[in-house]
């Protein structure tokens, strides 16, 4: 990562001329959540406005789930910010999974800037719905 | 809610002030606080860029207006769709209606002006009009 950083800056700069026109160094903002519990699952969506699915990264380790992805906000040249709300940055945010998400069959998707990764129940925690025979 | 409806109320206020009065760019910058949606804008001598977060909405649901020197962009964020049985855990995402004006330094060639969004951002690029570009004017010996 930090060699990154430096190869670009070494080969034409853009990124350090690019961050001081923003006049501050670059952040990492905790993406805004909905996490919805389902019959089979939880679903969860982030709003992670300027990534694509080229740009998210999402890691379970043991039972943290993290996402990460990195907004390339544009900055157009030749001009002058005159009003700036947000500033480009990585967002970066970790949940704790519970023990009856099956860990191999999380999925994960990106529409207009909103991540949605879905987990579904193990089986076995599913309510499983008895029948009861009638014998009459 | 309610407090965001006032808030929006008085975002409007200075539509009835002679325009030298009212604030350059947008009419809520004096109130120093991040509405919604956040905005970055973009000068030069003969256009603007716009961009806007907007996550979670697609391009049918963002209106884009402009006359004369001011831009409006509005609509709407639904929730997503949920079924009865389902819970919130969390919910911090924003949904709601919402309505911003924005008032250049220039008059804005209508016509020219190009809107794109994706992965939701929205970006307007708004060309100076012709008319009130500076000209340079001869003086006659």
């Amino acid at each position: 990562m930090s060699n990154n950083e430096k190869i670009s800056k070494v080969n034409d700069g853009t990124r350090e001329n690019k961050t001081s026109l923003y006049n501050r160094p670059e952040k990492v903002y905790t993406p805004a959540v909905d996490v919805i519990e389902k019959k089979d699952g939880f679903v969860l969506f982030a709003d992670m406005p300027g990534v694509d699915s080229g740009s998210v990264n999402l890691t379970i380790e043991k039972d943290i789930l993290t996402i990460n992805g990195r907004a390339g906000a544009d900055m157009p040249e030749n001009y002058k910010p005159t009003l700036l709300q947000y500033h480009p940055g990585d967002y970066k945010r970790s949940f704790k999974v519970s023990d009856d998400v099956d860990r191999d069959k999380i999925s994960a998707s990106v529409a207009n800037g909103v991540l949605k990764v879905v987990l579904p129940k193990a089986e076995s925690q599913k309510a499983r719905k008895i029948a009861i025979s009638a014998n009459a | 809610m309610l407090h965001r409806e006032l808030e929006r109320f008085f975002d409007d206020w200075d539509v009835f002030l002679p325009i030298p009065m009212r604030s350059l760019i947008s009419r809520d910058r004096d109130y120093g606080r991040i509405d919604y949606p956040a905005v970055n804008i973009w000068l030069n001598d003969d256009d603007a860029v716009l961009t806007a977060n907007l996550p979670g909405l697609s391009p049918e649901d963002i209106d884009v207006t402009v006359s004369g020197k001011s831009l409006t962009i509005s609509g709407a964020r639904k929730t997503d769709l949920t079924e009865k049985e389902d819970t919130f855990l969390r919910r911090e995402r924003w949904s709601g209606q919402f309505r911003r004006v924005f008032d250049l330094p220039f008059n804005i060639e209508a016509e020219q002006v190009k809107a794109e969004f994706k992965d939701g951002v929205l970006k307007v690029s708004l060309p100076r009009a012709e008319a009130d570009k500076p000209k340079k004017i001869k003086i006659a010996a």
